[in-house]
């Protein structure tokens, strides 16, 4: 079945997204992208040699032609205006129609099918015959328009917020060229419109034009030179204001740099200006300060206090500025919902409207994931992740495990939550003992540990002996649930102490392959025989000992460097014992691949072997 | 069941008949409610694959063009570099030497200027900033380069930016 689109059809920027795997992705233009992220400015222009061009290309054309150049034209929805270009005329439907027709042709690029179906939004205040007309602009564009969505409905949805519960939310979308505020109630899954207020020429743009303004009149102070009647000076200097502001979201201070932008009899003049964030909002203050009365006007309509108001969010470029935060943040005395891009979160939203109308999200398809990491605890207390963060459920992944000591018939598996690397750091989410394991030399055994999490977040661990197939597990139904706060808590935490947390890794390792030497070894001496001369056991033996001393304490250094003088005495001896006979060699061969083996890191394929013990229940040393 | 309940006809067994046939059709009904629910999931899981399928394709074809492209974020960024030392090279010949060798590492990676200045204004390379009245150039042809544009590996990095001829109206 094809797949619907969803379309934000902008008074300036245009943008279109798609359900991928569940999930909202932003279709990108097919000319590339532009300054302000994946939409696109909503132009229009036909050309004297009869051409149609949407989006960048007409806005970069739009001074040669700008008889035949069109934006801005969903002001004109739904009413009788009609633009004359070149002698013919052109409804706002036809125009809009020009824009959903790239939106579409770029959908199927993308997506490599056909796309004729789609969800298109418009402002909670237009009326029947706007929407209809909007309606009749998908129609003309070959595109069959399956709802029309609200704005401020379609971003609540990019958020999540339909599946919170009933609640209040008041969507603040600043444009580039309008304000419009709208408070809803959701209740029962229904959005509600109760009360819209705005102005329609009040946007980013007031913003670039105050920017523009400052600067050049610095310039005109330093050069006497005033840059308004240099069009072509103004048109550099209005995008390297728009960089400018975008920048000064992120950064505190930006420079405005436009060498040669003028030239008077003294020679070329360039403009170089330092841009600190303070300036900017100092400049933009009483813009910002315009978005108080319709806030005001909209709470007062809707017969709510600020206090009525549950959740708060921010739509269009310009509220990712500080300020404009900031000034919601004050005004409502409330932080604003963050995690969606404010550009995008409308289209985001039509394209999840346009899955539930297609079908796509159902209750068994909204896949979860896992919020923190999931694995057992190894020998040296170690935690070994078995499956990552953030990974799609249901899922399934196993591993195969030995013992740590000889004749170890048992193992317990405790089955650890977190991101910390050591076991007592992690929440212990329950465990169990799987018996039965013939005697065996440590590191032969192969005990597969399997973590299976369905689609309802239960998690099923089991551990079964390969040699026997005895098998053990157990069922955690509900995995401590966290809250969204906890679970940042807990990745925080794990951020925090993460080079803490790596020395102690790199301790227990070395501790670990301290261990598997200094057994190793052990067998080896009693292996080689006559092999080794009484010198190099002597060696060994001593080696071993100190080795053995030096594990008994906590000097991670002083283990690392007996480690090693054990290993070059090994190496002594079996260099000798590879040279013995060539039946022999083979088999030292077979032991030595597994000893070095045993001595690397942990690997990571689910078929390897992994050098991270079982924690020892009741062997018998 | 059917053929040993025919044949035991007393009023008892009726009853136990009709229990029977009550039990056929809701067994019926439950399993034409099992079968349609399991087409249902069963359409659902091929949906799922064919998703996976295609959300994989567009992942490696973005990938690829990601790697096609990798270059070209820092070689934008370098292009306002390059316009100073060519500004610069007007006026000092170590400039000019620096700007050469800039140059020949940036085309290495397959940076091209774009041509303007002549051609008919094109809305796909060019960048219109104004129109000039310009004698003896035809209309809509551009008359002065501002702003050198670039192409890097044929995808446009930076649109040239450009003055186009306007003739007036005879």
């Amino acid at each position: 079945m094809a797949k619907i689109i969803g379309i934000d059809l902008g008074t300036s920027n245009s943008a279109a997204a798609v359900l991928i795997g569940g999930r909202p992705t932003i279709i990108p233009s097919a000319e590339g992208t532009s300054i302000g992220g994946k939409a696109f400015p909503s132009y229009v222009a036909y050309t004297k040699d009869g051409q149609v061009l949407v989006g960048e290309p007409a806005r970069r054309q739009a001074v040669t032609n700008p008889e035949g150049t069109i934006t801005g034209i969903k002001r004109k929805m739904g009413t009788d205006y009609k633009v004359r270009v070149y002698g013919k005329e052109y409804t706002p439907e036809e125009v809009s129609a020009q824009i959903l027709r790239k939106i579409k042709q770029d959908a199927e690029t993308y997506l490599g099918e056909k796309v004729d179906k789609a969800v298109i939004t418009v402002p909670a205040y237009f009326n029947d015959n706007q929407r209809q007309a909007t309606k009749d602009a998908g129609t003309i564009a070959g595109l069959n328009v399956e709802r029309i969505v609200n704005e401020p409905t379609a971003a609540a949805l990019a958020y999540g917020l339909d599946k919170v519960g009933d609640q209040m939310l008041l969507v603040f979308d600043l444009g580039g060229g309008t304000l419009d505020v709208t408070i809803m109630e959701l209740g029962e899954g229904v959005f509600e419109v109760r009360s819209t207020s705005g102005d329609t020429q009040l946007g980013g743009r007031d913003m670039d034009e105050r920017l523009m303004e400052y600067v050049l009149e610095k310039f005109r102070q330093e050069s006497g030179i005033d840059l308004r009647k240099d069009s072509m000076a103004m048109q550099r200097l209005r995008e390297a204001v728009e960089v400018a502001k975008i920048e000064l979201s992120s950064v505190p201070q930006t420079n405005i740099n436009l060498p040669y932008i003028t030239a008077d009899a003294s020679g070329p003049k360039h403009l170089s200006v330092t841009l600190p964030r303070s300036k900017l909002e100092e400049l933009v203050r009483d813009v910002v300060e315009r978005c108080r009365g319709p806030m005001v006007q909209a709470l007062k309509d809707s017969k709510l206090e600020k206090t009525g108001i549950d959740k708060i969010i921010l739509v269009g470029g310009p509220t990712r500025m500080p300020m404009v935060q900031d000034f919601v943040k004050s005004f409502m005395g409330k932080e604003p919902e963050r995690g969606v891009d404010p550009m995008e979160c409308v289209a985001m939203g039509a394209a999840i409207q346009a899955g539930v109308l297609g079908g796509e999200v159902k209750d068994l398809l909204l896949l979860d994931v896992t919020p923190l990491s999931l694995g057992i605890e190894t020998y040296g207390a170690v935690s070994t992740r078995l499956i990552e963060r953030n990974t799609t459920i249901p899922t399934r992944k196993s591993q195969v495990f030995t013992t740590a000591a000889d004749n170890q018939t048992s193992v317990e598996v405790n089955v650890l939550q977190g991101e910390r690397p050591m076991a007592k750091d992690n929440v212990s989410l329950g465990r169990f003992t799987l018996v039965g394991i013939p005697p065996a030399p440590r590191g032969i055994p192969q005990v597969e540990v399997t973590f299976d999490i369905d689609a309802n977040g239960i998690i099923h661990v089991s551990a079964k002996d390969l040699a026997t197939k005895k098998e053990q597990k157990i069922t955690i139904t509900a995995p401590h649930k966290l809250n969204k706060d906890e679970i940042d808590a807990k990745i925080k935490e794990a951020e925090r102490f993460s080079a803490e947390d790596a020395k102690r890794k790199e301790e227990i390792e070395a501790r670990n392959q301290a261990d598997t030497l200094v057994y190793t070894s052990e067998k080896m001496m009693k292996e080689a025989g006559d092999v080794a001369t009484a010198d190099q056991k002597d060696k060994i033996g001593k080696a071993i000992s100190e080795l053995k001393e030096a594990l008994s304490g906590t000097d991670t250094a002083q283990i690392k460097s007996r480690t090693e003088t054990l290993q070059n005495a090994i190496y002594e001896l079996s260099t000798a014992m590879y040279q013995k006979a060539s039946q022999q060699q083979q088999q030292q061969q077979s032991q030595q691949s597994q000893q070095q083996q045993s001595q690397q890191g942990p690997t990571s394929g689910p078929k390897d072997y992994v050098d991270a013990d079982y924690e020892v229940v009741n062997d018998k040393r | 069941m059917a053929k040993e309940n025919s044949n035991q006809d007393t009023p008892g067994s009726e009853t136990a008949e009709k229990d029977l046939g009550n039990e056929v059709d809701d067994l019926k009904r439950q399993l034409l409610e099992a079968e349609s629910l399991a087409d249902e999931r069963l359409d659902q899981l091929k949906r799922c694959r064919a998703e996976l399928d295609n959300a994989l394709k567009i992942a490696a074809r973005e990938k690829e063009d990601h790697v096609r492209h990798a270059s070209e974020r820092i070689v934008s960024r370098i292009l306002c570099v390059l316009d100073s030392l060519e500004q610069a090279s007007k006026h000092d010949e170590g400039a000019k030497v620096l700007y050469q060798q800039l140059f020949d590492v940036l085309k290495g990676e397959g940076l091209v200027p774009i041509e303007a200045k002549g051609l008919k204004f094109d809305p796909y390379r060019h960048e219109a900033l104004m129109q000039v009245q310009a004698d003896g150039i035809e209309d809509g042809v551009v008359c002065d380069e501002i702003q050198r544009g670039y192409l890097l590996n044929s995808r446009v990095i930076r649109f040239s930016k450009v003055a186009v001829a306007k003739r007036d109206k005879c």
